[in-house]
């Protein structure tokens, strides 16, 4: 009779190395390199090989958890994953339940990068219909960035240069580490609260990629895009492009471009003036010669239509009138005059004097009566004689 | 903007109505005048702000009940 020997069935087998594996091999990370990625179309679950140049190992991330993934998994990046070891009884196979996955190493943060990048370009942030007008002469500036840093005395240095009658407001906020976006955003919130700044500068000088890292946040993003007041950003030197960057109203490449941007030149501002003060000058001018030229026009014209020639010609009209007028009154007082003498002539002719010196006389009663036959008078009864040169008192003695 | 008090780009953008109006000749020889003399009285308060050299750095302070104030820092 053969010795019994001790054995385990496969499923028991597979199942004790389960409890074994599982039970200590949970919540590790794993370093390695992705290959045979493959996304189920219709699960949403992730499935690939991690690999390095000794080994590789089977991994799935089930969709609840490859949500938080922020960057585009691929065959050939190297990741970090946080995962536990499970083993498929069934099939005896080991795989990695992966709950988190960073791309690690260089690529790391650049890839965050680009999905965030993506992700806020499908949403529209980084439109131009959605940014906001920068204001050519602001009076007030908000600068957010960190008021011991060498990039404020920068924006301060070029504003008062530029643009000395333009006030800085500062809003001192973390531009570095964990903090920072939490203060960036509060800071720019402070800055719609308070709303007396026309334009926001949101500055920081170079750095590494890390430490730019805040500008590159969602939630800073977003809070910029928020923004009502024009937000114009100077992040780091001319090669660095952040989230901020895309996002903001206008980007500058360094915190003194950006207040060159914001702040116009005073000089250009009053040449400006000077300009437009000698259009309304011309303007002026031109409008004074075009009313001048139209009254010379009228005033030639009333001269020519107008009342002082016809006048004069009205005078001469009437001058003439009067010398003509004057000349038939002469011939007709002079026709008249003979004609006068005539009948004066006639008229004298038949005057009593003219009869009397012929040497006629004139009797007159005492009453004055012409006497004109012997009975008007009676005897002894005065009457006078009347004769050409004098006149007598006489007496009736007798009848004739 | 939010600034209602009337800024140097408002009244810039109104000095080129201005002078958009003198140059098309219309209106009244009075119009054109009063234009004038508004222009010249628009450009002078601009002169004067831009000349305001008086520097001025100031802090955003939040008080404790919400509100803002500032302080300077030059």
């Amino acid at each position: 009779m053969p010795v019994e020997k001790s054995y385990l069935t496969v499923s028991k087998l597979n199942s004790e190395i389960k409890n074994l594996v599982e039970g200590n091999l949970s919540s590790l990370w794993v370093k390695g390199e992705i290959s045979n990625y493959h996304l189920h179309p219709s699960s949403g679950h992730m499935y690939f090989t991690l690999k390095d140049t000794g080994g590789e190992i089977k991994c799935v991330m089930f969709r609840g958890n490859n949500n938080s993934v922020n960057f585009v998994p691929d065959n050939g990046i190297q990741v970090l994953i946080n995962c536990s070891v499970t083993i498929y009884e069934q099939r005896g196979q080991i795989q990695l339940r992966v709950f988190e996955m960073k791309p690690e190493g260089d690529g790391d943060l650049f890839l965050a990068f680009e999905k965030l990048k993506l992700k806020l370009i499908s949403e529209g942030l980084f439109e131009q219909s959605h940014k906001l007008t920068i204001p050519k002469y602001p009076k007030v500036i908000g600068v957010l960035t960190s008021g011991t840093s060498a990039a404020f005395k920068d924006i301060c240095n070029v504003i008062n240069r530029r643009a000395p009658y333009v006030k800085i407001i500062l809003r001192s906020v973390i531009v570095q580490g964990n903090d920072a976006s939490r203060t960036i955003i509060e800071g720019i919130e402070d800055f719609n609260s308070y709303e007396n700044v026309d334009v926001i500068i949101l500055s920081r000088g170079g750095g590494s990629i890390e430490d730019l890292w805040c500008f590159n946040e969602e939630s800073v993003a977003r809070s910029i895009f928020k923004s009502k007041i024009p937000i114009v950003t100077g992040i780091g030197h001319e090669t660095d492009f952040t989230i901020s960057d895309f996002t903001s109203d206008l980007r500058a490449p360094t915190p003194s471009a950006a207040a060159e941007l914001v702040a116009p030149k005073q000089e250009h501002a009053l040449g400006q003036l000077n300009q437009i003060q000698d259009q309304l000058y011309k303007s002026l001018k031109k409008t004074l010669e075009r009313y001048m030229l139209k009254i010379d026009y009228i005033d030639e014209k009333v001269r020519y239509l107008q009342p002082k020639k016809r006048i004069e010609s009205q005078i001469n009209k009437i001058t003439e009138l009067q010398k003509r007028l004057y000349s038939q009154i002469k011939i007709h007082h002079q026709n008249k005059t003979i004609e006068l003498n005539s009948v004066y002539k006639q008229f004298n002719g038949l005057s009593p004097n003219k009869v009397l010196d012929r040497g006629y006389s004139i009797l007159f009663s005492e009453e004055n009566e012409v006497i004109r036959k012997s009975s008007d008078l009676k005897l002894g009864e005065l009457f006078k004689a009347q004769t050409a040169n004098g006149a007598l008192i006489a007496k009736k003695t007798k009848e004739a | 903007m939010k600034n209602e008090k009337k800024d140097i780009e408002t009244a810039i953008a109104h000095l080129e109505e201005l002078v958009v109006k003198m140059e098309s000749g219309k209106g009244s020889l009075e119009e054109n005048i009063q234009w004038f003399d508004d222009g010249i009285k628009l450009i002078e308060v601009c002169r004067m702000e831009l000349n305001d050299s008086e520097k001025k750095i100031d802090e955003l302070i939040k008080n404790a009940e919400g509100s803002f104030s500032v302080k300077n820092i030059e």
